[in-house]
């Protein structure tokens, strides 16, 4: 990747906070990343690190009665943070589009699979009601479902999981979006149409110049697809590295942690696997000092005091860890 | 991809499973709803054929056969001004219906948007939406439409706006409540994702979602309007005679109870299986369509 390339996408200090009964939740604490044109970015953490909130904020889908995002989001020279509604929202589904977690719920049980894809075409492209059928017909062939036209005509609940997976990315794609926010697209997948389905969205992308950022858990799909790895803890980003010497010599305890806790099948079946104590933390109680600090195998004296601050320690990588500032 | 190609063989003769008609297969095999449905349709036969099945002026007086008990020349009997029963029962259902319709319409058009607009949009809105409906429903529905008509007045016109009003916090209520679960559902967002504008999604995703409740809430509405017209009828506020009004009937019959019990009895009973047909068939709607009472 050429670091001299303008980014299609800069988040900085994005901050989220939600409005709970108890307080106020920092739910996305000061996240920076770019994302550049064509590239495949992996967004890894725990269940409840700001992950996907991070995705919501930039495409300001969260409601503004319960959630405030500061911060900027660069896209293409504008601040979408700063737009009136009415420009994001054109940008949503045409340049930035997402594709959700649950291919279960994702879809309206109430319209067919082709009126759903159909709607945002005729929104974003002018198509009028048979053309956008057509194209849609079209999208859902370029997923690979089987008899598209049929499909396309059919409710939701006719479809299988990995098929409303695939319906969900044809809708999400079906604008040519420069930037797809892919959450978790293969969390409620079984194991093997979760292959098909990175195996589909890595031939799509190959045929296009799309940026995705792709939020996950699985390291193993960030593996496989991803070209650079942001690890986020608590709301933070602890770790940014390409995905190779992520993998081999990742910096951050939490990283290290993470790629511990996969399990290896040459072990020795009665090995334990190795995890990481305790719990994320709660987010309106936070540790004083590093946020994973009562968690670290490596914890020194300043980690329990001092926040560390972000050290770019080596070409495209940086990490926040008191033990990778003493280095 | 061979297992892709076996789910396609079935794709055509796959049986229709959807919620909607396994709901009305659970409809067809209420016998209570299917009871309602049944009085449902006399009551719109009456209401609606009344002109064919009574000749003549349900309103004109005959003095000679005033109060003259149920026989063959007055299937029903006649009230104090002999003016036969039956045909005031036929027509009435006519008033009633339109009642009925009126009630439900106001609410209905006032209401929904309302409740999807609390709902979908929440913050500032939903809270002074809510609160004005707080302050409504403080009161109960029948003490709102009383005081309604003593502002505007009686007669039919008045009778549906001020039970119209009188309903339409339920209406807002209901549509808000299930605004509120739709609109988190995954598919609002992604519709939200896609760029799709905010009345689209309403119009679109969300209210055909929680149409069944206004579908039930409509038949129980419906039930609870006549039931009410009867009653500010009665009290002489309602729809004002000669029109006939099965409450207004049942009010002058009030004075012959004693001596004479049929002038008071089928006003009762046409009241009675009026709103019972649409409680038994909002009922049945609800067990079948409410996903709440899914089993």
């Amino acid at each position: 990747m050429n670091r001299s390339e303008v980014p299609l996408l800069s988040v900085r200090n994005l901050i989220t906070s939600f409005h709970t009964h108890d307080g106020i939740v920092n739910a996305v604490n000061g996240v920076d990343f770019d994302i550049f044109p064509g590239e495949t970015l992996g967004l890894v953490g725990e269940s409840g690190c700001g992950k996907s909130v991070t995705a919501m904020s930039v495409l300001r889908l969260l409601n503004p009665s319960s959630a405030t995002t500061r911060g900027e989001v660069i896209f293409k020279g504008e601040n979408l943070l700063a737009m009136t509604p009415e420009k994001i929202r054109l940008i949503r589904g045409s340049e930035i589009s997402m594709i959700f977690q649950e291919p279960m719920t994702s879809l309206n049980p109430i319209l067919t699979v082709g009126e759903q894809i159909a709607e945002s075409l005729r929104l974003h492209e002018k198509l009028d009601q048979e053309k956008a059928w057509e194209k849609a017909v079209q999208m859902l062939k370029m997923v690979q479902i089987p008899s598209p036209e049929i499909r396309a005509g059919q409710y939701p609940h006719k479809l299988s999981g990995g098929m409303r997976q695939r319906a969900m990315i044809a809708m999400a794609l079906c604008c040519n979006p420069c930037l797809v926010f892919a959450d978790e697209p293969t969390t409620a997948l079984d194991v093997t149409i979760q292959a098909q389905i990175i195996r589909l969205l890595d031939h799509l992308k190959k045929g296009s110049n799309m940026s995705v950022v792709l939020i996950t858990h699985d390291l193993g799909v960030v593996a496989r697809m991803a070209a650079r790895v942001v690890v986020m803890y608590a709301g933070k980003v602890v770790e940014e590295a390409p995905v190779v010497p992520l993998f081999h010599d990742p910096r951050h305890p939490y990283t290290r942690g993470l790629l511990n806790s996969i399990p290896v099948l040459k072990h020795d079946s009665q090995a334990r696997l190795t995890e990481i104590p305790g719990m994320v933390p709660n987010l309106l109680r936070m540790p004083e000092g590093c946020s994973f600090h009562p968690r670290c195998s490596q914890v020194m004296d300043i980690c329990t005091k001092k926040s560390p601050s972000m050290v770019h320690f080596a070409e495209n990588r940086r990490a926040a860890c008191w033990r990778v500032s003493d280095e | 991809m061979t297992d892709m190609k076996d789910v396609d063989k079935g794709l055509e003769s796959d049986e229709n499973t959807a919620s909607g008609s396994r709901g009305w297969a659970k409809l067809k095999r209420n016998r209570a709803a299917l009871a309602g449905g049944m009085l449902l349709l006399i009551y719109l036969v009456c209401a609606l054929g009344a002109p064919v099945l009574f000749k003549g002026d349900p309103s004109a007086p005959d003095l000679m056969h005033s109060l003259s008990p149920p026989s063959r020349a007055y299937f029903l009997g006649t009230d104090e001004l002999g003016r036969s029963i039956l045909g005031r029962i036929l027509y009435g259902a006519r008033v009633s219906l339109l009642i009925a319709v009126g009630v439900v319409g106001v609410g209905l058009v006032i209401g929904v948007p309302v409740g999807l607009v609390s709902g979908y949009y929440g913050g500032k809105t939903d809270f002074i939406i809510q609160r004005f409906t707080d302050m409504m429903l403080a009161f109960p529905g029948f003490l709102l439409a009383l005081a309604l008509v003593a502002i505007l007045g009686v007669g039919l016109k008045n009778t549906v706006i001020s039970i119209g009003i009188s309903m339409i916090p339920l209406y807002i209520r209901l549509v808000r409540g299930c605004v509120l679960t739709v609109k988190e559902e995954v598919y609002v967002e992604a519709a939200r994702a896609c760029g799709t504008r905010d009345l689209n999604i309403i119009r679109r995703h969300i209210l055909p979602n929680v149409l069944a409740p206004i579908i039930i809430q409509t038949s129980l509405g419906m039930g609870t309007a006549i039931l009410f017209a009867a009653g500010l009828g009665f009290l002489g506020i309602g729809v004002q005679p000669p029109t006939p009004e099965w409450g207004s009937m049942l009010g002058s019959a009030r004075a012959y109870m004693m001596g004479k019990p049929h002038v008071a009895t089928f006003p009762g009973i046409a009241i009675f299986l009026a709103v019972l047909s649409f409680n038994l068939l909002g009922d049945g709607l609800r067990d079948a369509f409410d996903p709440r009472s899914r089993i």
